[in-house]
């Protein structure tokens, strides 16, 4: 189950998420993924407050998003996502490629 | 996939069972379902991470190689016995060898890296260890899990 929404602020994207982004809600998540990218923001921020669970087919999401968004100029964040998200992100070597932050409003600054 | 003590399964029935055809609508039922039980929510955080994962990557795997798209059977069990969780997932499907499947090169600048091949790679290091048998026609992974929680986390997951 995953529910998200996005929210526009100044020139940036913040994608909302709450629930498991996982092999089930991979497509939905992609979708926002796509849908916040076409508004042409500076940055898109993941807010990871409410996700308890990610697996490799998030992983495979934010890796094309990291792609495109190296490639459009964008920058990609992702704000306080939980320790559990943290650790999947340094096992995978994800935390060299994203920046994370605490807040969304740190991410914003 | 590691070298290992071979032990066998813990003895008595597993403290959780699940039995689908592998598809993700019932992938997302049974991982509601898992959420609320009462065996699950009694392992610490990082433990419950890794069983999600295990049951998420693997399922994954059953439905990308079922042949002529069928869902393929599942299962999954697990038991808590000394300290120690221990996890038996298999599935009908073609025999794969995982030390054939690259492992990441999570150092690669992101314009080298791959979009997939992350999967066993993590399951790999949630759990302590990862078995692959095959047993009547079915690829059977048994793996464990030492019960310390090594995040130090408390309280409950967010879902």
């Amino acid at each position: 189950m995953l529910e998200s929404s996005i929210k526009i602020r100044g020139e940036d994207a913040v994608i909302h998420l709450s629930g498991r982004l996982d092999s089930t809600t991979a497509r939905d998540f992609q979708s926002r993924v796509d849908e916040a990218l076409s508004k042409s923001p500076k940055r898109v921020v993941l807010e990871m407050g409410r996700v308890g669970f990610m697996s490799s087919a998030a992983l495979r999401v934010i890796i094309m998003l990291l792609k495109q968004g190296k490639a459009a100029g964008v920058e990609i964040l992702a704000a306080q996502a939980s320790d559990e998200i943290l650790e999947i992100f340094r096992i995978s070597g994800f935390q060299k490629m994203i920046r994370t932050v605490a807040t969304v409003d740190e991410a914003l600054q | 996939l590691k070298a290992a003590e071979q032990k066998s399964e813990p003895e008595g029935l597993p403290d959780f069972f699940l039995e689908m055809m592998a598809s993700r609508e019932e992938l997302s039922r049974c991982l509601d379902e898992m959420e609320r039980h009462e065996a699950f929510l009694a392992l610490p955080r990082d433990a419950q991470y890794a069983v999600k994962l295990v049951l998420d990557e693997l399922t994954s795997n059953a439905i990308r190689h079922a042949p002529g798209g069928t869902p393929p059977g599942l299962r999954m069990c697990f038991w808590v016995r000394g300290g120690e969780l221990t996890l038996r997932l298999d599935y009908e499907g073609p025999s794969f060898d995982p030390a054939e499947v690259p492992e990441p090169n999570t150092e690669a600048p992101l314009e080298e890296r791959a979009q997939g091949g992350l999967g066993l790679f993590l399951l790999r290091n949630v759990m302590d260890e990862v078995r692959l048998s095959r047993e009547n026609d079915r690829n059977c992974f048994l793996t464990r899990k030492s019960l310390t929680n090594k995040l130090n986390i408390q309280g409950e997951l967010p879902c």
